[in-house]
């Protein structure tokens, strides 16, 4: 229950934090689209901004020219205004009203006859569009159209004074406002033409004193001319490379583009609103970004929300599994605890039941030492007496014996003697064990060189030739390792006495990391199949041929043994035998 | 068999709907074809008359697949009288009537003057004009259901431009043939250029005889206007070619076309403009505009031409402001 608590409880936590950061790269993806939607849309107004601006700048100049040359002929309004489309796409159409005195009315009415406009007459707008003229001094008809066409030609010799949609611009113009830009159509033949109602035009008027202020009243007096452009402001103000961003268009108030707004709302729902001014006037660029995600980078959000769900999956399955190891462990501990503590019980048991029998095994050795010493020492003396009145009987009473009794004497001495060396070497086998025990290290070759200075002082082995290796030395108990080499070297001295040439080397070799000492003789031999007897007390090999109680073995093997060694060897019969040892 | 009757029955439905589909297709094409609008187009001259021809390819560029396009030629180039006119005036009548054309336009003066004019004048029928010379006002117009372009020769470019090649002038000769379109012309020009201090002295020739000795008597002038050869019969190309080449120290200008063989300068109306205008016209008529709203106009256009091997002869040369504006010719 409390394992799969904590598994819910990561597993919550993992998948919180994956939407957490997911969520907060999608909102860097979404400020970056931001960004590029800001850059879009700045981009898109300041170009309207300088389209708009150029347009003053060209009805500037026209208006310079029309003040300065005063008549413009149809010729070089053709030029201007082809030069002028080419320079800005967005005007359609240029009109140019030059103002006329009603007394001169008739006399240019017949200059335009003449000139081949037949039954010509400069006309007031009719129909619904149409407005009694209240100015009752002048007109302002349409002279100059380009570009010319059927259409357009509807308009030429119409008083701009008495078109309706133009009379507030026109009077604005009087008051000295640069520029007016009206929603107008000039004919509603166009109207039902065009069946929208986006067309716009700006109104210039073109005066002796130039620009006009509002504080002069009547200055429509000074306007020779209205200059009238047809203009796209949805090409001007929204032809820019703006993809993927709907555009609402308003001047003063009225829409002039509706363009693929969304009705979207909420966080994606990226909108501004930019004001271009126009000549006291207001154009409204409403953008809104139609398609921000185009902009967005779901890679990177999306990978952090898959590698949050697996990187949570997977540690709840590694703390699912930790937290079941560890349960396992729990439990494997206390079954372990268990099982030790019956072990510990059990060894504990036979610990006890092992000292106990050590101590018994020790007791009963130490009584077998005991006794052995004691049988040995208490044989001593009386040995001696044997042997001594023996020795006193031969040399006292040897004349009065026969050849028998001096045989049967000398067999006497010699038993005793021979069961003294006997009792010497048991007294000194046990008192291998009971000896003291002292480890240095010691030069062997110098030991051995002793030995066998000592065993060949009597002429012992003095035709046997005795190679001892230099410059060995060993570890262990200098004393009973002198023992050890006097009973092997003695042993090869002895058992290869026979040979033709006697040979006994002493030596050392490394085995295993240990160094192993070896006594070798090219002596008789032993066959290997008694090996196993070599070391037991009492027993011989070679019976009576070779002098020697059967003790000298078992000691070495007791003091190799006590110093942690081993002791073996290598034999076939006649072809001499070799003795290693180890120390340690 | 069910699988048989279905298959069957899939083939049934599929090829009724096909009939279907193309009888309704056939029907609509034969309404569209009914709902088709119709243009009758009489032309004062013949095929093959240059001024004639290039009024009937602007007219026919601007109204193709506008409407159904029937073209009728007077012929009264050829045959000039009066009687021949009035016949034509009347066959052509005939047609119009057999044809009920939605829009007729009539191109040039006799057009208007055998055919419009007499039976068409004020009635329902639609007429757009063209390649009137000067006025409109000689055959009535403005009607109420007539509109069109009037054909006006650019007198005062033409003298700009005499201006801005040869610089300050003063006198010229009107040189051309013994016609009454000829007086009528030089009136125009008189009282255009005398009004920008330049005056002009007219010679109305009948033969090469008379028109040789008078380009050597204008020789003496500041330069020579040589309009329309038309009326004098013995005409050869070739020989005032090289006359004119052999005998030209002043500059000559025309504003006819085809006198650009003979002439230095010329600034000349385009037949073309008068056809594609009445084209234009007609096409905003059967879209619904009301003729009565469009006024009469005149020719807007008109093309620069320089004789530069004649120019080279006299050792005459041009301001480059003329030059690179004027199509080169012989």
């Amino acid at each position: 229950m409390k394992i799969k608590t904590t598994l819910i409880g990561i597993l919550g936590a993992g998948l919180s934090l994956s939407l957490l950061f997911s969520g907060l790269t999608l909102k860097y993806e979404l400020t970056e689209a931001e960004k590029v939607f800001s850059d879009k849309v700045n981009r898109a107004t300041e170009f309207a901004r300088q389209k708009l601006h150029q347009l003053s700048v060209t009805d500037e100049r026209l208006r310079f020219l029309f003040q300065v040359n005063e008549k413009v002929s149809e010729d070089d309004f053709l030029v201007l205004s082809e030069s002028i489309f080419a320079q800005s796409p967005y005007i359609i159409k240029m009109a140019y009203a030059p103002k006329i005195r009603l007394t001169h009315v008739n006399v240019e009415e017949q200059k335009l006859q003449n000139k081949g406009y037949t039954g010509f007459r400069f006309r007031a707008f009719s129909g619904a569009l149409g407005i009694q003229s209240q100015y009752q001094e002048f007109i302002y008809p349409i002279r100059l159209i380009q570009p010319y066409t059927p259409y357009t030609s509807v308009w030429f010799g119409r008083d701009l004074l008495t078109f309706k949609p133009t009379v507030p611009v026109l009077s604005k113009l009087a008051k000295g406002k640069k520029m007016q830009v009206s929603r107008a159509l000039l004919s509603e033949y166009e109207a039902n033409m065009r069946g929208d109602n986006t067309t716009y035009y700006a109104f210039s008027a073109v005066s002796y004193n130039g620009d006009q202020t509002e504080a002069e009243p009547q200055a429509f007096e000074t306007v020779f001319g209205v200059l009238i452009y047809e203009i796209d402001f949805v090409k001007l103000l929204a032809d820019s490379d703006l993809k993927d961003v709907g555009r609402e268009i308003t001047f003063n108030d009225e829409p002039i583009l509706s363009q693929q707004m969304l009705t979207k709302t909420g966080f994606l729902n990226i909108q501004r609103m930019d004001t271009v001014p126009f000549e006291e006037q207001n154009f409204t660029i409403r953008y809104q970004f139609l398609d921000p995600l185009r902009y967005m980078d779901f890679k990177t959000a999306f990978l952090i929300l898959i590698l949050g769900f697996i990187l949570t999956i997977l540690l709840v399955i590694a703390v699912k599994n930790a937290l079941e190891r560890q349960k396992l462990l729990k439990d494997q501990n206390r079954l372990i605890e268990a099982k030790v503590q019956e072990k510990t019980a059990l060894l504990e048991t036979q610990a006890e039941q092992l000292r106990l029998a050590f101590d018994h095994q020790l007791a009963v050795t130490q009584e077998l030492e005991s006794f052995s010493y004691s049988i040995s020492h208490d044989l001593r003396a009386p040995l001696r007496a044997i042997g001594g009145f023996a020795n006193v009987l031969s040399e006292d009473y040897s004349d009065v014996l026969d050849a028998e009794g001096k045989d049967l004497l000398s067999r006497v001495e010699r038993g005793a003697t021979k069961m003294s060396v006997l009792i010497d070497d048991l007294l000194n086998l046990s008192k291998i064990t009971r000896q003291s025990f002292t480890i240095c290290e010691f030069s062997i070759t110098d030991l051995v060189n002793e030995q066998v200075s000592e065993l060949c002082a009597d002429g012992f082995g003095k035709h046997t030739h005795i190679i001892v290796a230099e410059n060995l030395n060993a570890t262990g108990d200098r004393n009973l390792v002198r023992i050890v080499l006097n009973n092997l070297v003695s042993n090869a001295i002895k058992y290869s006495s026979k040979m033709v040439s006697p040979t006994v080397e002493f030596g050392a070799f490394e085995q295993d990391g240990k160094q192993v000492y070896f006594v070798k003789d090219n002596g008789v031999g032993f066959d290997m199949t008694y090996a196993n007897k070599l070391f037991v007390a009492f027993q011989r090999l070679h019976g009576s041929d070779f002098e020697g109680t059967g003790i000298g073995l078992a000691t070495v093997q007791r003091i190799v043994n006590r110093h942690g060694g081993k002791i073996w060897a290598e034999s076939q019969p006649g072809k001499g035998a070799t003795f290693y040892f180890t120390l340690r | 068999m069910i699988r048989f009757f279905g298959r069957l029955g899939f083939l049934s439905v599929f090829l009724f709907g096909s009939l279907t589909v193309s009888v309704f297709a056939v029907t609509d094409n034969t309404v569209n074809r009914s709902a088709e609008k119709k243009c009758l187009f009489v032309m004062s001259y013949h095929k093959g008359y240059e001024w004639n021809d290039g009024i009937d390819q602007g007219v026919s560029e601007k109204l193709a697949g506008v409407c159904q396009l029937k073209k009728l030629y007077l012929d009264t180039k050829r045959n000039p009288s009066v009687a021949f006119g009035k016949a034509a005036g009347l066959r052509a009548k005939a047609v119009v009537e057999q044809y009920q054309p939605d829009v007729l336009i009539v191109a040039d003066d006799n057009a208007s003057r055998y055919l419009a004019a007499p039976f068409f004048k004020d009635t329902d029928l639609p007429i757009v004009f063209c390649g009137l010379n000067w006025t409109a006002s000689e055959y009535g117009y403005p009607y109420k259901n007539a509109t069109g372009m009037v054909e006006v020769a650019p007198i005062l470019p033409l003298l700009k431009n005499i201006q801005r090649s040869i610089g300050d002038v003063k006198n010229g000769v009107y040189l051309s043939s013994d016609v009454i379109t000829e007086h009528k012309d030089f009136l125009r020009y008189k009282d255009e250029y005398r009004s920008r201090g330049v005056m002009l002295s007219p010679v109305f020739v009948s033969t090469v005889s008379q028109w040789k000795e008078a380009y050597l008597q204008a020789q003496q002038a500041d330069f020579i206007i040589m309009n329309n050869n038309a009326g004098i019969n013995d005409w050869d190309k070739s020989e005032i070619e090289q006359f004119v080449r052999n005998n030209s120290k002043v500059l000559s200008v025309t504003n006819y076309r085809w006198m650009m063989a003979y002439a230095m300068l010329g600034m000349t109306k385009s037949p073309i403009e008068q056809g594609e205008w009445a084209g234009e016209v007609a096409a905003a008529i059967l879209s619904g505009l009301p003729v009565q709203e469009i006024p009469v106009t005149i020719n807007k256009s008109w093309f620069l031409f320089v004789n530069e091997s004649l120019l080279q002869a006299a050792g005459i040369s041009l301001s480059n402001r003329v030059l690179n504006h004027a199509y080169k010719t012989w």
